[in-house]
């Protein structure tokens, strides 16, 4: 049976086995391939996204537990990269590889919507479910203390 | 499920001319310069052989008479910078405007864009990919910038040593007279022989307008909006996954495989004994994950390291350690 959800606010339909990772779901059924997979375990936070817009690790969702929900990846953050957060990661030139940066991203959003200020600590809390084996983090905390003040 | 649900979603823009290779080789009008690079020794003496885009299969550089510069790019990127800093070497000693560089990267021919450093093979290892190409890059962004110049001194009837360059044009600076890059593309002749540049002819450091500058790396953008595309992200028609189990220890094989319930698993397509391992030929990524969890399998002893205990190993190494034979 079909699964009808929404995804960066256009309908979408599943018929992925009830038990397939969200995470596989967007990448190879909705082509939307800029959410990744890292660990396939929730550890790294590479397939983080948006549910209901809340952080979630798609790789730890089910598609069956998203029937109705609403889905935001990192194509759909912003139309032209225009989010605070996007603008500070290019500020700061933050990627190297880039691989993880999709997650590290809409988690990032998801701090700022939460708490517009946040302090440095509290920046290095939220984003510790996101992993960069490049090792980005100091300009990770700079870009989003920058996304804070310019947002 | 729905598979073009995205297909009117607009793409993200760029942040410069996107230019496939395609349009590369069959650009419509202008020039494409390409050169073969020595190795060691020899890496300096770039020859330049120049053609009418269209004609040359791998340029280094082409021009187009709108004043796109595309510029390939011979290292992988692999978030070290060097798909910028490579063509911006190029673009300096050219003193192309930046702003209407494309870049694009080099398809695998050695023994055009092989690495003076690694003996020209196309390898990017060993923060070797700048050093190595440095002095041929800038040396072959002066020659082509010294054909612009000289066509743009027989066009204005005026002595070359005359003629100065901005990004992207050409300046005589008694007229006033100016000619863009692009401009030029569309009437310039390219010289038999390559024009020499003497190592003391390049620009002096202080005069680089991209080197040691700071230049937004050109594959940043595609980084924040997923638009970047990774080995893992490429999808073609009918494609199937693998994946492998491997034996538990070096040199083991497997024995017995209990394969049913990974076979019931839906998108599983096949289960493959492999000398060193198992695998799984699947439908779909996440087929290829369940279907490895579902099998069981056991395996030969063969492998040395069989009932290797890491407790009993440190012993061993501490008395190779004191064994001064073992030195």
């Amino acid at each position: 049976m079909a699964i009808n959800f929404i995804v960066n606010g256009k309908a979408a339909s599943s018929d992925a086995p009830p038990a397939t990772p969200l995470l596989w779901v967007i990448r190879e059924d909705l082509k939307l391939t800029g959410t990744k997979f890292g660990c396939g375990t929730g550890l790294c936070g590479a397939c983080m996204v948006h549910i209901d817009g809340k952080r979630g690790f798609s790789c730890q969702t089910q598609v069956s537990e998203i029937a109705g929900k609403s889905i935001t990846t990192i194509e759909g953050l912003s139309e032209t990269s225009s989010h605070p957060e996007q603008k500070a990661w290019l500020a700061e030139q933050v990627p190297q590889c880039g691989y993880c940066q999709s997650g590290q991203i809409m988690s990032a959003a998801d701090l700022l919507k939460q708490n517009a200020k946040p302090t440095r600590a509290q920046i290095v809390e939220h984003m510790s479910t996101n992993i960069c084996r490049c090792g980005t983090y100091q300009r990770i905390i700079r870009a989003v203390e920058r996304a804070a003040r310019e947002a | 499920m729905t598979q073009d649900l995205f297909a009117t979603i607009p793409a993200h823009p760029q942040p410069r001319p996107a230019v496939s290779r395609r349009e590369v080789m069959m650009g419509a009008a202008g020039l494409s310069f390409a050169f073969v690079l020595g190795v060691e020794g020899r890496a300096a003496a770039a020859v330049l052989a120049a053609e009418r885009t269209g004609k040359t299969l791998s340029p280094w550089v082409s021009i187009s008479t709108d004043g796109t510069i595309t510029i390939m790019s011979p290292a992988v990127e692999m978030g070290q910078g060097s798909m910028t800093s490579l063509p911006v070497i190029v673009a300096d000693e050219l003193d192309a405007d930046w702003s209407k560089v494309a870049v694009v990267p080099a398809p695998p021919v050695d023994a055009i864009y092989g690495n003076p450093g690694f003996g020209g093979m196309m390898y990017t290892a060993g923060s070797n990919a700048v050093t190595s190409y440095f002095t041929p890059l800038r040396t072959f962004g002066a020659q082509v910038r010294r054909v612009l110049l000289e066509n743009a001194a027989k066009r204005l009837a005026v002595p070359v040593e005359e003629l100065t360059t901005e990004p992207s044009m050409v300046v005589h600076a008694k007229s006033g007279r100016r000619l863009g890059y692009g401009e030029i593309a569309a009437f310039a002749e390219i010289p038999d022989k390559a024009p020499e540049i003497r190592p003391e002819q390049l620009k002096k450091r202080a005069d680089f307008r991209l080197i040691g500058h700071d230049v937004m790396r050109v594959e940043l953008p595609m980084k924040v909006n997923g638009s970047a595309k990774y080995s893992i992200d490429q999808q073609i028609p009918g494609m199937i996954y693998g994946t492998v189990i491997r034996a538990p220890v070096e040199g083991s094989a497997p024995d017995k495989i209990e394969d049913a319930k990974a076979k019931a698993v839906p998108g599983v397509i096949a289960v493959v004994k492999l000398p060193y391992g198992v695998g799984v030929l699947t439908e779909t990524a996440w087929a290829a994950f369940a279907g490895h969890q579902a099998l069981d399998v056991s395996w030969t002893r063969e492998g040395r390291a069989w009932g290797f205990d890491s407790d009993k190993g440190m012993e061993l190494f501490a008395a190779a350690a004191r064994d001064p034979k073992s030195r």
